[in-house]
């Protein structure tokens, strides 16, 4: 008797249940002429795939997989399922950045195959066999044979975590995906007649499990688009919808903002009606409560219940989702005052889903942290992946933590949060990483970047943060000079381009300190989080600073009280002398 | 239409998507100087699209770092085939 315990086995129930019915819609990047893909079809494909890719590699090989979102990712990543290989989702290199990541990833990966377009291929050195899409050869689907997998085998490797520099694959099993999956399917309440309309990135987490495995393991339709269709036209997304009467679709705030931003411009109403919409999930980053309100009132003249609202917190070591909002009921938020003065607004996330374990505890002890008390996030439960592929230190560090009153290994998320009558609220962050439209970036990667740009800037001794101002998340970026060639706000200056030149990071404030005054540990390691905390109370020893003109008004606010002992020209005036 | 004019065009669309005064705009600085990001940056090229009915391929629409960058694309454009120059 075959269990349905793996996403191969699920994929030939569907194929051979129901063959015919479709599976994925994949729209053109202006919303339309739609590409049916049925069970049958897919299942075909995959098997082709597996034939061409068996002749170039071993079960348990790795595979990578550079492709757009379209119907050849689908093809090529079952494909590697079929064939017993551990898929490696990655981006399409649009920028140097990007390549570099790339290279980290196939040296920590190792893949014996790269799976891409011609053109990629052929664009640069890989070192390892390459196949395009239309190369595999549709015979291989006849000898196609069941891989010997069942749940613990791994499915795929998650390259969302770490630097360019050091890049850490999560290991992610068929069990891990189909405990998450059922996790979602019972949050969001979706059965084989619920519809998906989706624009997120197929090698992104949230794309990856919510619209390319969730479908699967519900076998219910879903519509895709490209997320370049989606950022071209971000009201063609709400009119997909409405059109294909979705129940289901979402993104991370800013993809609510963006339609926000757009509508505003609109001379006439938009004719459609969102009232199909009752599962609107915002993860990713985090969720503001004044997009989540806005959004609520100018679409609500579509149709669109507040209720839908329904924002998520997860993570890719936890493989997605780790809690939920409550369907149907409108997002329910905490007032809190921050250290410094701020008052925020913090956005629940929901209830954790029933088979995990999460809790709040001291990020320094892990003892348990209190009923609305403010502590690291850790998570024990079926989904939570085993560890970072080829890297037992880090993965002991992050999953192997033991608490007391439980056999379980707990993940830390190095996210900070507080659980108020059970529902989760994420206030803050431990780790260093820097989320920005939905997308992580490492401060290591803006640190290099500025320390290349003059010897005056000291390697080693820079520190970059993300900050909250005005409503958005800004970055900030300080470091220790010393004899510095020309004018200090001059290289305030170039340290922002060369960063947003390098990573497409916009910085909006750069700080420059004195020598030998940036806090560090014992053993020489920058502390990122001691540096934005003197940053926002001020007392930064700065030489010079400087931010962009849309932030001045946030700048002087975040830099009240900070010693600055050269005068610092507000950004509107160096603009203007320099026309 | 002459590069100035393609200029202070995409000047006018830069300003509407950052909201940042004309006289404090430069043709030659990198749109998120102005406080914006990769997601505004493809909102401003698409608003160019619409102005000047063209269609610009999707694997160029995040290449543009700057004004001038889209000036120049524009030229070319322009220059390949006439019959997409708009009137003045």
């Amino acid at each position: 008797m075959n269990k349905l315990d793996t996403l191969v086995a699920l994929l030939r129930h569907r194929a051979s249940v129901t063959r015919e019915r479709t599976a994925y819609t994949y729209l053109d990047d202006r919303f339309g002429n739609p590409r049916p893909i049925s069970w049958g079809e897919l299942d075909e494909r995959a098997r082709a795939v597996a034939g061409t890719l068996l002749s170039r590699c071993a079960p348990g090989d790795r595979a990578l997989i550079v492709l757009p979102s379209a119907p050849d990712f689908l093809f090529a990543f079952f494909g590697c399922l079929y064939a017993g290989l551990i898929a490696v989702p990655a981006p399409e290199p649009a920028r140097e950045r990007d390549i570099e990541r790339l290279r980290g990833l196939v040296a920590s990966a190792k893949p014996s195959v790269v799976i891409a377009t011609r053109m990629l291929l052929d664009a640069g050195d890989w070192g390892i066999p390459g196949i395009a899409p239309g190369e595999v050869s549709a015979d291989g689907a006849a000898g196609w044979s069941e891989p010997a997998i069942d749940g613990a085998t791994t499915a795929f490797l998650q390259y969302t975590s770490g630097s360019t520099g050091d890049p850490k694959g999560v290991i992610v099993s068929h069990a891990n995906i189909l405990t998450n999956e059922v996790m979602i399917c019972r949050g969001f309440g979706h059965d084989e007649e619920t519809v998906t309309v989706g624009w997120l990135p197929h090698f992104h987490d949230m794309g990856l499990i919510g619209h390319v495995l969730q479908p699967l393991f519900v076998g219910m339709p879903t519509v895709l688009v490209s997320p370049i269709a989606f950022l071209r036209d971000p009201l063609g997304w709400l009119r997909a919808i409405s059109k294909y009467r979705a129940h289901t679709s979402g993104g991370p705030n800013f993809a609510y903002d963006l339609c926000l931003r757009r509508h505003q411009r609109l001379s006439q109403k938009l004719d459609i009606d969102l009232s199909c919409w009752k599962l609107a999930f915002v993860g990713a980053e985090p969720v503001r409560a004044r997009t989540m309100q806005e959004f609520a009132r100018v679409f609500g003249q579509y149709g669109f219940d507040e209720g839908a609202l329904y924002p998520c917190y997860g993570l890719a070591e936890g493989t997605l989702f780790v809690s939920g909002g409550a369907k149907g009921v409108a997002p329910r938020t905490w007032e809190r005052k921050l250290a410094h003065g701020a008052q925020s607004v913090f956005v629940g996330s929901g209830k954790p889903a029933d088979e995990l374990d999460v809790r709040i505890v001291d990020p320094e002890t892990l003892a348990p942290r209190g009923e609305g008390t403010e502590g690291e996030i850790v998570v024990a439960g079926p989904s939570v992946s085993l560890g970072y592929w080829g890297r037992p230190e880090e993965t002991e560090a992050t999953f192997g933590n033991r608490l007391s009153g439980s056999d379980s290994p707990f993940l830390r998320t190095g996210d900070l949060g507080v659980l108020r009558a059970g529902e989760l609220f994420i206030t803050g962050r431990i780790r260093d990483r820097i989320i920005l439209n939905g997308q992580n970036y490492y401060p290591q990667d803006l640190e290099i970047i500025a320390e290349g740009v003059q010897r005056g800037v000291r390697l080693g001794h820079c520190a970059a943060f993300s900050f909250e101002c005005l409503d958005a998340e800004r970055v900030g970026i300080v470091c220790e000079v010393t004899d510095v060639e020309g004018s200090p706000q001059e290289l305030c200056d170039r340290i922002r381009a060369a960063i947003v030149d390098a990573q497409s990071v916009r910085v909006d404030t750069v700080v420059l300190i004195e020598a030998r005054t940036l806090a560090k540990t014992t053993s020489g390691k920058v502390e990122r989080q001691s540096t934005k905390r003197a940053f926002l109370d001020g007392s930064l020893r700065a030489i010079a600073a400087s931010s962009l003109v849309e932030t001045t008004d946030a700048w002087c606010r975040a830099l009240d009280g900070v010693r600055v002992d050269r005068p610092v020209e507000p950004r509107a005036e160096a603009l203007a002398s320099a026309e | 239409m002459t590069d100035d004019q393609l200029k202070r065009a995409v000047l006018d669309l830069l300003k509407e998507v950052c909201g940042v005064p004309s006289a404090q705009l430069t043709a030659s600085r990198h749109f998120f100087e102005y406080g914006m990001d990769s997601v505004s940056a493809v909102e401003l090229v698409v608003m160019v699209e619409e102005r000047f009915s063209i269609e610009i391929p999707d694997h160029v629409l995040s290449r543009f770092k700057c004004v001038d960058d889209v000036v120049k694309y524009l030229r070319a454009r322009f220059d390949a085939d006439p019959l997409l120059v708009p009137a003045a």
